[in-house]
């Protein structure tokens, strides 16, 4: 491939893990054919990116840097890559497979009639030249390999997480270069608004961190250190069914047999015994901390920290190490 | 807008029983292997719009499908939950067109009834596609709204509220006509009964014939479909030290996955510490002053 694009995710002033891999991919496709890897920022402020994604393979990052692409606009960001696609004529565009990035590569597959492959897990070139990408099917058990049927950039979305991050690169040269951000006259589509997470209402199955409750908290008024620890990290509270059955968070917070099935990538479980019935519902978590008085409480065995401590003591001391250290939201 | 239809596009989902099986020629899963059941994720989008009529925002929901006689199994699903209608794009085999194409044809159908409102899942369960209402959307020349999870219907004009990352959602609003894609999970929807799925059997299927499928444009076509690769995460052979009760519980799957992490103990502060810097590591917090 000649020529790759990525578009970098970000959030406030963070790139998302995401954009390294995307990159780390673009520089290993690219390399057989002494390609080019161009990182593509759309924000409000972005310039501050360009020397990271440099070091992750970026050999220019194109940066649309303007207060209306502070949020995402599906109209402004279709338009503006739109065109900058038809100058820079990529062979392969790489979006993350978010929910930016999947609306964006849908709408511009069928507005511009260029194949899509959406949330893929690898991305190869044939002999011919011939970009194929495959993406599991029916829960995994089957892969799809596909290929593009029309011209055009071949529009393909990567889950986070799939690809890995490749080490970074110390001293590169850092090149930039501006995009022209394209404002459409009468979209289709308003954004009116942005609501933003509400951790007491936050969707447990959507939550990035949550804190869990269970009765070794000691009483209700210490839930309220639970749900302090919840906002500081930008996450969810959750319970077990015994605080449930106590009245002490709602039945949306029970995480279990018989409540949510969670995978957030930091689960802490707070006074939380870890019985088979609540396990179930977070084992798949993709980090755990188990704080707990009893050292033989079966949850240490699923934990990636274990905290032999009480909770009530512990929790006042962690939130005060996470004041000001925590990333937004 | 009493005289609104909405329509909802639906089908069932494949599920694989046994182990996958392809078909010989590497296209298409082996049937054999597999059953329709009802995609859950359709059943979001259906109870959107079921909620709409009863909020008296539409008068009537129309359930649509495109494919062989089997997708009548989610048509009756929909007539048992409450549509008022359904009606089925006739196609010969499952899974013959990509998803623009489905979207394309679609459309065309909703177009020849009137719709100016869609409502659909935003991916199926099985296919995982997310393609079908964009690919609506451009064809009909209406909006395309994703990843909703509350869809209200107000003069004219279709609003949603959208789900991004980390539990925040976005407002978003469209003229009619409008599609709406519903994110998964994004409402309760209605239990429907065997008696329910009995009585819905009793009911009327429209079929519609379609557009030639080869006319229709295709964005990408399946090279090969394979199993997924078996992997083994991890091989656990129990320790020759530990006790015949030990060992059969290792062997029988019953055991905890190994001795777990290292117990730590030390002062509140200590222990925080280390949960602190856990979390650093995991990127969840940003590195501290020094």
């Amino acid at each position: 491939m000649k020529r790759i694009l990525v578009l970098v995710e970000h959030r406030d002033d963070e790139l998302e893990q995401v954009s390294f891999e995307l990159l780390g991919e673009a520089t290993r496709l690219a390399a057989a054919e002494n390609g080019e890897v161009l990182a593509l920022v759309l924000g409000s402020g972005v310039h501050q990116f360009a020397p990271e994604l440099a070091r992750h393979g970026a050999q220019k990052t194109l940066l649309a840097d303007d207060p209306s692409l502070t949020h995402y606009d599906p109209n402004i960001w279709l338009a503006t890559i739109a065109q900058l696609c038809e100058q820079q004529a990529p062979d392969l565009l790489l979006l993350p497979a978010t929910s930016s990035g999947n609306d964006l590569a849908a709408r511009l597959a069928v507005a511009k009639n260029w194949p899509l492959a959406l949330r893929c897990s690898r991305v190869r070139t044939t002999e011919y030249g011939t970009i194929e990408t495959a993406r599991p099917l029916y829960d995994g058990k089957l892969q799809e390999w596909t290929k593009g049927v029309c011209p055009g950039p071949y529009l393909v979305t990567v889950a986070p997480g799939v690809l890995g991050v490749r080490p970074s690169i110390t001293e590169v040269p850092v090149v930039t270069a501006p995009v022209e951000v394209i404002l459409p006259e009468d979209p289709r589509v308003r954004v009116t608004g942005f609501i933003p997470a509400d951790p007491d209402h936050l969707d447990l199955t959507e939550a990035d961190v949550i804190i869990a409750a269970g009765r070794g908290l000691g009483g209700e008024e210490n839930v309220r250190m639970v749900k302090e620890l919840a906002v500081l990290l930008g996450g969810a509270v959750a319970s077990t069914r015994v605080v449930v059955d106590l009245g002490w968070l709602g039945r949306e917070t029970q995480v279990g047999q018989t409540g949510s099935r969670v995978r957030p990538r930091l689960y802490v479980a707070c006074g939380i015994s870890g019985a088979t019935q609540h396990t179930v519902g977070m084992k798949e978590s993709a980090a755990v901390i188990a704080i707990n008085t009893d050292p033989a409480a079966p949850i240490f065995k699923i934990a990636d920290l274990a905290l032999n401590g009480d909770v009530g003591e512990l929790l006042p001391a962690i939130i005060e190490g996470c004041h000001g250290r925590s990333r937004p939201p | 807008m009493a005289d609104l239809d909405v329509f909802v596009c639906t089908r069932p989902m494949a599920v694989i029983e046994s182990s996958p099986r392809i078909r010989d020629d590497g296209m298409a899963l082996d049937p054999s292997c597999s059953r329709w059941i009802v995609d859950a994720d359709n059943a979001y989008a259906l109870e959107a719009a079921l909620q709409l009529r009863e909020q008296g925002a539409v008068a009537r929901v129309v359930c649509i499908s495109a494919g062989p006689v089997e997708y009548d199994l989610a048509l009756t699903w929909c007539l048992a939950a409450g549509a008022d209608r359904v009606l089925r794009v006739d196609l010969p085999t499952a899974g013959a067109l990509d998803a623009r194409a489905t979207g394309v044809l679609l459309a065309g159908a909703v177009r020849r009834a009137g719709g100016s409102l869609v409502i659909m899942a935003q991916r199926s369960g099985d296919e995982q596609n997310a393609l079908v209402a964009p690919a609506m959307a451009a064809d009909l020349g209406a909006g395309y709204l994703d990843n909703a999870v509350d869809v209200r219907v107000e003069a004219g004009e279709v609003r949603i509220q959208r789900r991004i990352e980390r539990g925040h959602r976005q407002l978003w609003a469209a003229d009619l006509p409008a599609v709406v894609a519903v994110a998964p999970g994004a409402n309760r929807p209605r239990y429907v009964s065997v008696a329910g799925m009995s009585l819905a059997r009793q009911g009327t299927i429209e079929i519609l014939t379609s557009t030639d499928p080869d006319k229709l444009p295709r964005l990408s076509e399946r090279v090969s479909l394979v199993t997924g690769r078996q992997r083994t995460r991890a091989v656990s052979v129990p320790a020759a030290s530990a006790s015949a009760a030990e060992r059969m519980q290792a062997i029988m799957g019953t055991a905890s996955k190994g001795a777990g992490p290292t117990m730590l103990r030390g002062s509140k502060e200590e222990l925080a510490d280390h949960a602190v810097a856990f979390m650093q590591d995991r990127g969840i917090l940003r590195p501290g002053p020094d």
